[in-house]
């Protein structure tokens, strides 16, 4: 049976199956509420924030995700950061973050696109009933962009659960990594690898249909 | 960061060494490039073809390389590529490494490229394709003639924002042993313990060559993409560049 | 040279041929109208297999164009068409629009094949912009071309799918022109058009279409002042507002 080999090594794969879910959801978890927050700065009438707002996109869209993963597990501890004093907890939280700064780029760059896709007309009404910027963001301009930013969101979800496969080149025993041990133990490499892809597509491919089966669905609604 | 570390980088020799990662770096990408070209126009023609024996596989191989991570084609073919080519150039060979991570990387750049050329070709107006079948040509002759020129034309910006994204991901051969820009930084840091600062460097590099090519990337955008090919390269900066 | 014999085409669950009949001569010009939908743009396409019929019997220039044999590139050679949307090549200028099916199919040099292009541009009025992209065109300059580069296959039957309906009205004039010169030269024309004044002046009959039908096929001498059928009258009085 193809990816028979994971109940052979069940320890090493469901693992680091286990540790890739726990990335990518607090991976994706950061993402969102930093690129949320990057977007808000971005579309904020206060030029320098926009500004910052920028710089910050345009950083993490142009520089690579391992050089970005080095840097937050071996850089930082020698300027007096580290996440944990436990040596495990450092590279997964360093992980952790790494994958919420990156990916938090892109989703800001998606939101932006939804709260711009907002009607100009909405946020006039909500202004002259009163409600400050920030109210009217709260309450008007973020909720109406939830749609059409779904679709979106779930394809970098995609590519986030894919990268954390970069997590093993820092030392996090995830799903790649357990496959390269494996492969190192057994020199099955086929049998190795396809047990870690098969495992990636349980993950990605629902993930996939449902962005595709939400984005017709949007594609009939406009 | 420690101040008696930056003096180092007044040595020329520090920067030479990280020019031949980055020379290495702009190879992996550019041979990636030219081997992931061809094969992504022939599986965008596959998917597109009419005939199942044709669409099928070919659908299959663009889906299925999307789904996986890169990193993992990477790393398999760093350590079967030798063993993959034996039977074909014999007992001895050895794959270089180099090559084997253009091929793991190419493998995903061509099912990346086959989606935006196939977007490409899909959003041409239909009336292109029937006036050049009215006019007697053949669907191949209408493909070279009328379709691609006009599809591949249309998707050079997404095409080389593409390309940005096979530079970021050259950083990923180094996984397998591939001097390329980071591989020489952390060979770099590992000798001066200076992480911090070789970083910073190497990810300014790396800011500077994908900021200008997807700045240049806008320029080249002409006219009107129609709104189904906009779609379409989203969902691929999205799925696909973001590694 | 056309002869369509009990013809039925379905989309999906449209029935939207039901039932063709119809025989064009050679130097015929034949007008089409009938409102939208009824399937006319349906039926002359099935003339050059754009859209494969489902039953009847179809035959173009003694070929059976349903035929599996049939080789439908040679069809279409014989067949010149053009379409509402003009459908020129936008990464080609006006010229190579025209050179370009002399040339891949019919393997012409490319002097030849720009020497004949030329030839055609000049006949359809704009020598002068041979070397144009088509968006520095205007809508009937481009319509023009594309009628160049129809004729460049040396066809035998012309097809033209509401060839002015994009067009503003003083451009229709200069597209109306060529193609009432090509009817003078005797070429075979089938015309989906609702201008009268064309009509009138260049052809010899006129089908009126309705919900898949062929409803009235008469001369064109009297049709427009009295058409035989209900429909037909219902349908002039509609779009001939003066
Ligand atoms: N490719 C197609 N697929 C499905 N339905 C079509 C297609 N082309 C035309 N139709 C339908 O067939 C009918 C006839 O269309 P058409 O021949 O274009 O009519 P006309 O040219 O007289 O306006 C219409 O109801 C139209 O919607
Ligand atoms: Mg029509």
């Amino acid at each position: 049976m193809p990816g028979g080999i994971a109940f052979e090594f069940p320890q090493l794969y469901f693992t680091g199956l286990w540790l890739t879910i726990q990335i990518s959801v607090l991976g994706l978890l950061g993402a969102l509420v930093l690129g949320t927050l990057v977007a808000v700065l971005r579309v904020s009438p206060i030029a320098p924030l926009g500004w910052i707002g920028a710089a910050y996109v345009e950083f993490f869209r142009n520089t690579p995700l391992v050089a970005l993963l080095f840097f937050l597990f071996l850089g930082l501890p020698l300027i007096g950061l580290r996440f944990s004093t436990d040596t495990f907890e450092n590279i997964f939280r360093a992980a952790a973050v790494g994958m919420g700064l990156y990916h938090g780029a892109y989703v800001a760059e998606v939101v932006r696109g939804g709260l711009l896709g907002v009607d100009r007309g909405q946020i006039e009404a909500a202004r002259s009933l009163g409600l400050s910027y920030a109210q009217m963001l709260r309450y008007v301009q973020l909720p109406q962009t939830f749609r059409s930013v779904i679709p979106p969101l779930g394809n970098i979800g995609i590519a986030l659960v894919k990268n954390t496969s970069l997590a093993s080149t820092i030392g996090v025993a995830e799903l790649l990594y357990a496959a390269e041990i494996v492969e190192s133990r057994t020199f099955r490499a086929e049998e190795a690898f396809i047990a870690a892809t098969l495992l990636y597509l349980v993950l990605t491919i629902p993930l996939g249909i449902a962005v595709n089966a939400l984005e017709r669905r949007m594609l009939v609604a406009r | 960061m420690r101040p008696d570390t930056w003096p180092m980088f007044l040595n020329p020799a520090i920067w030479g060494f990280l020019f031949e990662g980055l020379r290495e770096t702009i190879y992996i990408a550019l041979a990636s490039v030219a081997v992931s070209f061809p094969v992504g126009l022939l599986f965008a023609l596959g998917r597109l073809s009419r005939r199942r024996w044709m669409r099928w596989p070919s659908t299959f191989y663009i889906e299925g390389v999307r789904a996986l991570p890169v990193l993992l084609l990477i790393a398999y073919f760093g350590i079967k590529g030798s063993a993959l080519f034996r039977p074909i150039f014999g007992q001895d060979f050895e794959l270089p490494l180099f090559w084997a991570g253009v091929l793991g990387l190419s493998m995903y750049t061509s099912a990346v490229l086959a989606e935006i050329i196939r977007a490409g070709i899909v959003s041409l107006p239909r009336g292109q394709s029937e006036a050049a079948r009215a006019l007697g040509l053949s669907h191949a002759q209408t493909m070279r003639s009328v379709i691609l020129p006009q599809a591949l034309r249309l998707m050079v910006p997404a095409m080389m924002a593409q390309l940005t994204t096979v530079i970021k991901d050259t950083s990923l051969v180094g996984t397998i042993g591939v001097f390329e820009l980071l591989r020489q930084g952390r060979t770099i840091y590992t000798q001066f313990f200076n992480p911090v600062e070789v970083l910073l460097i190497v990810a300014t590099v790396y800011f500077v060559i994908c900021f200008a090519l997807s700045r240049a990337s806008r320029r080249f955008e002409l006219g009107y993409t129609p709104r189904a090919a906009r779609i379409k390269i989203q969902d691929i900066a999205l799925r696909d560049q973001a590694a | 040279m056309i002869e369509f014999r009990d013809v039925h085409k379905h989309f999906g669950p449209l029935h939207v041929l039901r039932g063709i009949n119809l025989t064009v001569r050679e130097r015929d010009v034949v007008v089409i109208i009938g409102p939208s939908g009824s399937g006319k743009s349906t039926m002359i396409r099935t003339i050059n297999k754009l859209e494969p019929i489902d039953s009847g019997e179809l035959v173009v220039d003694g070929q059976r164009v349903h035929d599996p044999g049939v080789d439908v590139n040679k069809l279409r050679r014989d067949v010149g068409m053009v379409f509402q949307s003009f459908n020129l090549f936008p990464h080609l200028t006006a010229a190579e629009n025209v050179m370009l099916a002399p040339r891949k199919v019919r393997g012409m040099s490319a002097a030849e094949a720009r020497k004949k292009a030329m030839a055609l541009l000049e006949k359809v009025g704009i020598p002068e912009k041979a070397d144009e992209h088509p968006t520095r065109l205007s809508g009937g300059q481009q319509q023009r071309v594309a009628i160049a580069r129809a004729l460049a296959m040396d066809p035998r039957i012309m097809l033209f799918d509401e060839p002015t309906s994009a067009l503003d009205a003083e451009m229709i004039r200069e597209v109306l022109d060529v193609m009432r010169d090509l009817a003078r030269e005797g070429m075979t024309m089938l015309v989906i058009t609702h201008e009268v004044g064309f009509a009138r002046e260049a052809s010899n009959r006129v089908v009126f279409m309705d919900e898949g039908r062929i409803i009235e096929d008469s001369p064109t001498a009297g049709f427009f002042e009295a058409p035989r059928e209900e429909r037909a009258r219902q349908f002039l009085s509609k779009v001939i507002s003066h």
